[in-house]
């Protein structure tokens, strides 16, 4: 189920904001029996100025919706518009779109300056502008001092700012970025998530961004689309994607998260066996009797005492975390639940193995995954 | 603590540590390079006679370099050897860089394994199976006849240096290139020939070397006006030995002492490994 934000019925209104529109994309590896679908029918839009991230497990299809954008692989089927113009014609060199790749892929033969202004000079820009370019380009990455180095000379964080630099000089309509950060020490990656989200929010440029890292997509994104498979399971803003997961692949993907085997009761309500019944804000198609899954995020569940209004359970572990506590506790019918709690003053609670709680979950922080509902 | 026994200084099958190990590694660079520097010091020796050393001379280079004979070799050699390294280096960069993609065709591995055979094939067999062949076409022989049998046998030469530098290049920065608008021509001369010129040189003083060198190929395939230096030397010696062959000799090793110094030089920068990490 791809859950585009503008539907293929409306194709005038959604390519006016759209710098990306990805149109049932599929790419096949191999022939025969070694045959493997990297991307199945892939449809998504991304818009102008947004930072969008692919998050998904390595061989999920991200780097190759990447790689077929940028125009390194050839799609089996499907198409590719970028500003509305369909891309699938024309090599990596003609398409107004660059890459920062997963190594940099730097030139060793050039000088830190050489690499940022090569773009320039492939397009046949004057002189002076290429110079300029490439001064503003050294000073938003704050490289000034670096300009003449050789790319040999200069620290991994700073050849991954040069890679960011080149990619950035010819000023394309969208900025591919694959893993770039994943050859970095955890420091450099977390000011270069800032640096990237600057860089963004400066330049203006739309960011397509591919990673398996569920922080970096979380804190950087506008939009992150969850891959599998080579299908996009699910698109929405970071809170979204984390509050709200459609499928159980999304919600196991990112974070913890507890799954809650469900009957349908109506439109809002959900009885688990022998334990009694959750209340979802979000609407569902479910007919009274379907089972169903609910996913419930272990800090939006709140311990008490047993009193009326809250589900029965018993502790079974208790895991001291520093910032937080983790209560394990059991269900009647025998399901584990895990249950956060922060560490400070007001929200303290002191249970112990053995204790029998009562505990109950906001029907705004409950969803209900559409995908599988055995 | 137990050390681990392979890193113990005592361990008896360590080869650091047989006993005459040093006697034996002085007695074979001796062994190779005791009768160079003989030969060289020699040819600075005043009297006629090789083996009596009278005190210091020039002479014997003078009268090489006055000789019309030994400077017509000499001009020879210099004249195959160049047009067969750069032709055999143009080939075989063209090849390497067509074995290097990605993509198969049909006899790739078959092809690759061919490329290396010239240089276990015992070089007579190539150098008659050409003379016949030539010999069957009604050629002339002479230079022409020796720079093409020159070129075939340096091939090989100057292939592996470059396909090898190839192979070490990150295939990411061709993409790259591509990806911030060269087309494949720019790519290939801004981007892919820079990064490969350590090989290129590489094979081409290979190339050069080996040709400056051979004997058999030119022998068989040699006709009027193709004499070379190592054909010179080798109708000098059968006449008797004389001191100019012991100058001619030093200066051969001059020069491919200087090429290969050279190729070192121009090569060292970039061949550190590039990339994070």
């Amino acid at each position: 189920m791809n859950t585009s934000t503008q539907s293929d019925g409306e194709p005038s209104s959604a390519q006016a904001h759209c710098a990306v529109s990805v149109r049932s994309l599929s790419k096949e590896f191999g022939a025969g029996s070694n045959a493997f679908l990297a991307l199945d029918a892939v449809s998504v839009d991304i818009r102008k100025n947004e930072f969008f991230t692919l998050l998904g497990p390595s061989g999920c299809g991200k780097t190759t919706l990447l790689r077929l954008i940028a125009g390194f692989e050839q799609p089996t089927s499907g198409s590719i518009l970028l500003d509305g113009a369909d891309l699938s014609a024309k090599p990596p060199y003609q398409r107004p779109v660059n890459t920062v790749f997963q190594n940099y892929a730097l030139f060793p033969h050039m000088t830190v300056s050489e690499n940022i202004s090569f773009g320039l000079e492939m397009l046949g820009r004057p002189k002076d502008e290429i110079k300029a370019v490439t001064a503003d380009m050294l000073r938003l990455v704050r490289l000034d001092a670096m300009a003449d180095r050789r790319i040999t000379q200069i620290s991994g964080g700073q050849q991954q700012r040069v890679a960011l630099a080149r990619a950035l000089a010819p000023k394309p309509k969208v900025l591919l970025l694959d893993e770039p950060l994943s050859a970095l020490d955890l420091q450099l990656r977390k000011d270069m998530q800032l640096e990237l989200k600057r860089l963004q929010t400066d330049t203006g440029i739309t960011f397509v961004f591919v990673t398996h890292d569920q922080d970096e997509a979380l804190t950087m994104s506008d939009r992150i689309a969850v891959m599998d498979g080579g299908k996009i399971l699910q698109i929405g803003s970071p809170r979204d994607i984390y509050d709200k997961p459609q499928h159980r692949f999304v919600a196991g993907f990112i974070g913890e998260i507890n799954l809650l085997p469900v009957e349908a009761m109506g439109e809002h309500d959900y009885a688990i066996a022998g334990v009694g019944t959750l209340r979802c804000d979000d609407p569902s198609e479910l007919r009274k009797g379907d089972p169903a899954m609910l996913a419930v995020r272990p800090e939006r569940i709140v311990l008490s005492a047993p009193s009326a209004g809250t589900l029965p359970g018993v502790i079974s572990n208790v895991v001291y975390h520093g910032t937080d506590t983790i209560f394990h506790f059991k269900l009647a019918d025998g399901l584990e639940m895990r249950a956060r709690s922060q560490n400070n003053t007001a929200q303290r609670r002191a249970f112990a193995k053995g204790d029998a709680i009562g505990w109950s979950v906001d029907a705004s922080s409950v969803s209900v995954l559409a995908d599988d509902p055995s | 603590m137990k050390l681990n026994p392979f890193r113990s200084r005592a361990f008896p099958g360590d080869a650091r540590h047989w006993p005459g190990l040093f006697t034996a590694t002085a007695a074979f660079f001796a062994y190779v390079y005791l009768p160079i520097l003989i030969l060289i010091a020699l040819s600075f020796n005043e009297n006629r006679t090789v083996t009596v050393w009278t005190g210091f001379s020039l002479d014997w280079y003078k009268m090489a370099f006055s000789n019309r004979d030994i400077v017509g070799a000499a001009t020879n050699s210099l004249i195959i050897a160049s047009i067969a390294s750069v032709t055999a280096t143009t080939l075989a960069t063209l090849a390497a860089l067509r074995m290097a993609s990605n993509d198969r065709f049909l006899g790739k591995t078959g092809i690759n394994a061919v490329f290396a055979l010239p240089i276990t094939v015992p070089e007579i067999v190539p150098a008659v199976a050409t003379l016949m062949f030539f010999a069957s076409l009604g050629f002339t022989f002479g230079l022409g006849t020796v720079i093409i049998g020159h070129i075939v046998f340096c091939i090989p030469f100057a292939y592996l240096p470059i396909r090898a530098r190839l192979e070490g290049m990150d295939p990411k920065i061709g993409e790259a290139a591509a990806d911030l608008y060269a087309n494949p021509v720019q790519a290939f001369w801004r981007v892919t020939l820079p990064q490969l010129v350590p090989g290129i040189l590489s094979g081409l003083v290979l190339a050069f070397i080996i040709s400056l060198d051979d004997f058999v190929t030119t022998f068989f395939l040699g006709g009027a006006g193709s004499t070379t230096l190592p054909i010179y030397i080798f109708g000098l010696v059968r006449t008797g030995v004389t001191p100019e062959v012991n100058a001619i000799s030093s200066l051969m090793l001059l020069l491919s002492l200087a090429l290969v110094s050279l190729s070192l030089f121009l090569g060292r920068d970039q061949n550190r490994k590039t990339g994070p990490g």
